[in-house]
């Protein structure tokens, strides 16, 4: 691993450690040799006064080789219905695209609380599987229910 | 919101009189907020007009605070909007202006406010004007002591130093310079030094570090003894100092300045602070402030007089002050003060305080880290201190763990003493984390619950950061604490439950230690289970709620001692009784049928009987019955005999029938809410079921032995297998047509059907072909929900074997037939995409199935493939993409492959047009790629590709979007696409080309 690539993974950790929002919790994995600083193990929960509250959701990030100039790959394991959501459970949002919002200064904290924000605010401009976009645009007491279930699926305990 | 007041006419003040009237009413607290608004609106009108300069200079002589301060707030706003109007004589008049009433103020004895706000004023100044006023510290110093006048500064390196002129001061006056010095650091520090404005800001304040830090060292050397009593102006003065310290060693740690030399030697004064008790607490936080965001300022040596200190006659007694033993009252906020100083102490020289861990001061310090996790009180409700220290264990275990392991060399003596340590300050958190008693926890307010949760979820990361370095001898301790508790005649139970907390964080970390195994038995053959299976004990829930979680974390323990598993199951099932239990329990009780399937086939009766208690129980509990039923599942998937799965199988349908007869039943006492939830309950079991009777992915592989022997039949071909599944598909399409307009019945319907698709052994829910299509068929025809039918046909599709072809063409027929309907795929992109990707995966797997349909009608699917490509929507649109990137690489038999070049050959022209209006601009950004895929594919196969291209890239502005790229951009574009032949640099290309066709003013909003 690069030397800033380590470096900056070695932070990340420190300041989430030191501080990190309530209700998530992100840590290396942990393999038969040790730490993999590169891997992530991530829980996102709902956000307050939301559907999606009392949920847990995990969600693995994937950091490159060339990170923090590029960002990493966010996946929720299982995939998550979620019109932003690939059928990988690769989630598409503007700052996790190199082309688009991601900038080197964007911290673990920031990604997985936009992420957060996504969960029960979803873009329409940008659907990522066909499922949950479609019932979002086209019946949402049948996509709110879907998610209620997801939530009990999924609680927090 | 803000009222709209019309006093765009109101008719300005004509007198200053007028002017401090509205000021004064504008501060008055009785100002209604109407008012406030709009004499804010006829003030601010006032203070941009070209009189403003003027009015703030008369405002500034009047005896009122208020108007004093409008006065100030008025040449701040001419500063930051018109100062460039101002002439060198003028600006040279306004500073002379501002420091000579600056010093009125101070000599007046106005309040505190109004001098910071000129200083404010005077920082903002330097900003505008630094030229002018380049030496700005010391000429203000020299200006406050009366051995200059006015705004000129060549003689000020004559007068007497700054030092002795401050002596000659009084408090407030020397407050003041130090507050200005202060302000100035810290807005200068936040103009970007970078580029070359900056910079003169930078050598600005390189100019005015020897007089900064001379203020500040005389002002914090002066008191003699931090032990005196201070008056209050001193302890004021003192600590704005300490503050202009942090703000000026802040900069210079940012900015590498000269400041760095030159306050470093002050670093130690400030450390004499920490002793008197008035300025204890700000010392303590600069302090802190400094070894947490300036790791490079302090030396060596700094750190180790602080050492000397916090661990000196001062430290201990404070210690022994702010971290009572008993039970005795403690101001928290000093506490605080200490704890963020240590730990930041702690953190900042840990390699230090490691490799010399037996030194006094080290112990010292160690010793003291104990001693704030020892504070009486629940964590975040009464204590803020011990959650500081998680970061330090963490970043100590690190530390430790890192230290490279050599085998046969044995580990350093520092090694064996931090881990001592680090078992200490765990066995400290395991007290902290008991969940306190209902009293307790009811006055509780929600940020302190959601506070203590949170706090042990971080104590479990550090348990489980540690374990590598405190391995077997954490888990036995563990251990042996519930045990102890479980043998006394009344244990603690908040004890027992914290210490099963710890073991379930422990769960993905043990080692491979067999003692580890040795503790987990002694655990699960202890009377815990049984005292805790008994119903009599609600107070108990915590606890077992916690030793439900452990059973379902270590099923693998549970594999290699299976003599143990029944007791742990009647365990698990008993507290299916508890309501508040049943997801915990349901969870665990799956987790340990999955892994342990084969050793519990035959508990399999008993099981079932305590399915069907439970399910006569809580037959609305969805999730715990879904997960029981899994559970039964797997232990039925693990019988040898179909006879006996089907046997097994036969009470769990019942019961699921059950709730099809409950349902009806609702429906006709027309409670169709109810109804709705009780059928989709029971497909969810069957799913449930169904997945849980899946072959585990690591069983045996069959292989496939059609080929030329004939398949052995089975009770699922044609015996009391077969009349199963013709019941429950009659069963199931029953329940469906109940409910056709329903997404959620339809998509769970069909989700029972699918989850024999990917088998490959004969079973209950691997449904004939005939009954699939069967059941998709009807639900086509009744629902309207085409991605969940058509989605099913197609994963159905991806898995037939040749006995399913025919079954497969009555489906093809169908969902090929939708198109008929379609007006083009804007008009039900859905429905457009979901027959593209059925289309896709007949293509991909079945390539003769898609051949044979009727030429009419496979005009009609390259007919809305082609269509999709140009079409707004983006999922017709990406399916499409691969659809044909499919067509152009599929290989087939030499017939087909023949006719697949003939469909080529006849759409290729219309197919490159549209993938060219889509990379000259008519894609999103994101679909690029997806475009891009068949233009690969196009180049690098089809001899035809050149001119289908350039007939659409050259056709004098028919068909392509953009005028932005011209003829020779084009060319380009096509000979470089050429000569990358397909290959990955292709992206690229089509990206740049793109842009320039969407023109450069298209960027994203960073």
């Amino acid at each position: 691993m690069s030397a800033l690539c380590l470096n900056r993974l070695q932070e990340e950790r420190k300041q989430w450690r030191k501080d990190h929002p309530f209700g998530f919790y992100a840590k290396p994995a942990r393999g038969a040799e040790g730490l993999d600083l590169r891997q992530w193990s991530c829980g996102i929960p709902g956000k307050e006064k939301t559907l999606w509250e009392g949920g847990l959701f995990k969600l693995e990030m994937a950091f490159p080789e060339e990170y923090p100039t590029k960002p990493p790959k966010c996946k929720f394991v299982p995939p998550l219905f979620h019109p932003n959501v690939y059928p990988s459970g690769t989630v598409c949002l503007s700052i996790l695209n190199e082309d688009e919002g991601w900038k080197p200064a964007i911290t673990i904290k920031q990604i997985l609380l936009g992420i957060q924000d996504l969960l029960d605010d979803p873009n329409p401009e940008s659907p990522a599987q066909a499922e949950a976009y479609n019932l979002f645009k086209k019946d949402r007491a049948a996509y709110d229910k879907r998610i209620r279930a997801l939530v009990k699926e999924n609680h927090a305990t | 919101m803000v009222p709209v007041i019309a006093d765009e006419d109101a008719p300005p003040p004509s007198s200053m009189q007028e002017v401090e009237g509205l000021i004064n009413t504008l501060y008055n607290t009785s100002t209604t907020p109407s008012d406030v608004h709009r004499i804010n609106r006829v003030l601010q009108k006032l203070q941009r007009s070209p009189e403003g300069w003027l009015l703030a200079t008369s405002l500034s002589s009047s005896a009122n605070e208020h108007v004093q301060f409008f006065a100030a707030s008025t040449w701040m706003v001419k500063l930051n909007t018109d100062w460039q109007g101002l002439s060198e004589h003028d600006a040279l008049g306004l500073l002379d202006t501002l420091i000579t009433w600056l010093i009125r103020v101070v000599n007046v004895g106005f309040k505190p406010f109004i001098w910071r706000k000129i200083c404010v004023t005077l920082v903002n100044y330097y900003i505008r004007f630094h030229n002018l006023w380049q030496h700005c510290v010391r000429h203000l110093v020299c200006r406050f002591a009366g051995v200059t006048t006015g705004v000129l500064q060549d003689g000020l390196p004559a007068l007497p130093p700054t030092e002795t002129l401050l002596a000659g001061l009084n408090n407030i006056s020397k407050t003041v310079i130090v507050g200005f010095t202060r302000t100035l650091i810290e807005e200068v520090g936040k103009i970007d030094s970078k580029n070359s404005k900056g910079h003169q800001y930078f050598e600005g304040m390189n100019m005015n570090t020897p007089d900064a830090a001379s203020v500040v060292m005389a002002i914090l050397m002066e008191h003699g003894s931090p032990m005196n009593q201070l008056s209050v102006e001193q302890v004021t003065l003192i600590e704005e100092a300490l503050k202009c310290y942090l703000a000026w060693a802040t900069y210079s740690t940012r900015e590498a300045s000269q400041a760095l030399q030159l306050f470093q030697p002050i670093t130690r004064v400030t450390f004499e602070w920490l002793e008197s008790p008035q300025i204890y607490r700000i010392a303590a936080e600069t302090v802190t402030e400094m070894l947490t965001n300036g790791f490079y300022f302090y030396t060596a040596e700094d750190n180790h007089f602080l050492a000397e200190r916090i661990t000196g006659v001062w430290g201990q007694n404070k210690f022994s002050q702010v971290v009572p033993k008993e039970h005795d009252d403690y101001d928290s906020e000093e506490t605080d003060a200490f704890a963020h100083m240590l730990v930041a102490f702690a953190e900042s020289n840990l390699k230090g305080l490691v490799l010399t861990v037996d030194a006094q001061t080290s112990q010292t310090i160690f010793e003291m880290l104990h001693g704030l996790l020892r504070l009486q009180g629940y964590p975040i409700a009464d204590e803020e201190v011990s959650n500081l220290e998680f970061e330090f264990w963490s970043s100590l275990t690190e530390f430790m763990t890192d230290h490279p392991y050599e085998e046969g060399v044995p580990k350093p003596h520092w090694w064996d003493i931090c881990r001592g340590h680090l078992l200490r300050a765990v066995q400290e958190y395991w007290i902290k984390i008991r969940i306190p008693p209902p009293d307790i926890l009811a006055e509780w307010f929600k940020d302190d619950k959601d506070g203590f949760q949170s706090y042990r979820k971080d104590f479990a990361d550090l348990v489980e950061t540690a374990y590598p370095v405190l391995q077997s001898e954490l888990f036995g301790e563990l251990v042996q604490h519930a045990l102890n508790q479980v043998n006394t005649p009344h244990p603690d139970w908040q004890e027992v439950e914290s210490c099963l907390f710890c073991i379930n964080a422990l769960a993905d970390t043990l080692t491979t230690d067999p003692k580890e195994y040795t503790y987990l038995s002694a655990l699960f053959q202890s009377p815990l289970f049984s005292i805790l299976a008994n119903p009599e004990s609600p107070e108990l829930s915590r606890t077992k709620l916690s030793a439900i979680s452990v059973i379902g974390s270590y099923s693998e323990y549970f594999e290699k001692h299976t003599e143990l598993l029944p007791g742990a199951l009647n365990f698990l099932f008993s507290s299916l009784t508890i309501p508040k239990l049943i997801n915990q329990a349901s969870k665990s009780i799956l987790s340990l049928c999955s892994s342990c399937r084969t050793k519990l086939v035959t508990e399999l009766p008993a099981f079932i009987q305590h399915y069907q208690l439970f399910a006569s129980r809580h037959p609305s509990e969805s999730l715990g019955r879904e997960r029981v039923l899994g559970a039964l599942g797997c232990l039925i998937q693990a019988l040898d005999r179909e006879e006996d799965k089907a046997g097994a199988l036969e009470p769990l349908l019942a019961s699921v029938s059950a709730d099809f007869v409950a349902c009806k039943q609702l429906l006709s006492a027309r409670y169709e809410e109810e109804a709705k939830d009780r059928a989709s309950l029971a497909l969810k079991c069957l799913v449930s079921l169904g997945k849980s009777l899946q072959a585990p992915e690591d069983g045996p592989i069959i292989i496939d032995e059609t080929n030329g022997t004939r398949k052995r039949r089975t009770i699922w071909d044609d015996g009391m297998g077969h009349q199963l599944q013709i019941l429950l598909a009659q069963a199931i399409e029953d329940i469906a047509a109940q409910f056709p307009k329903d997404r959620e019945i339809t998509k769970e319907a069909c989700d029972v059907f699918r989850c024999g698709f990917t088998e490959t052994v004969p079973g209950l829910l691997v449904f004939p072909p005939r009954l699939v299509v069967d059941f998709l068929l009807s639900c086509g025809s009744r629902s309207p929900f085409y991605d969940i039918t058509i989605g099913t046909a197609s994963a159905f599709v991806n898995c037939i074997s040749p006995d399913g072809y025919n079954e497969c063409r009555r489906l093809t027929a169908y969902v090929f037939g939708l198109i008929q309907g379609l007006d083009g795929p804007e008009s039900d992109p859905e429905l457009a995409h979901n027959i593209l990707e059925y289309a896709n995966r007949l293509l991909s797997k079945h390539l003769h199935l898609f051949l044979e349909v009727q030429e009419t009608v496979l005009t009609r699917v390259l007919t809305l493939a082609l269509a999709s490509l140009v079409s707004k929507e983006q999922f017709p649109k990406k399916t499409a993409c691969a659809f044909w990137t499919n067509l152009i690489t599929t290989t087939g038999q030499a017939n087909e492959q023949r006719m697949i070049e003939m469909i080529i050959q006849q759409t290729g022209e219309a197919l490159a047009k549209n993938l060219v209006i889509q990379i000259g601009g008519g894609a999103a950004r994101s679909e690029l790629d997806n475009v891009a895929e068949p233009l690969k594919k196009m180049v690098f196969k089809q001899f035809n590709a050149r001119k289908w291209l350039e007939q659409v890239l050259f056709s004098n502005g028919e068909g392509f979007p953009s005028q932005k790229v011209s003829v020779e951009d084009k060319s380009m574009f096509l000979k470089k696409l050429f000569l990358l032949r397909g290959g990955r640099g292709t992206n690229q290309l089509v990206k740049e080309f793109w842009l320039a066709c969407r023109g450069t003013e298209f960027s994203y909003a960073s």
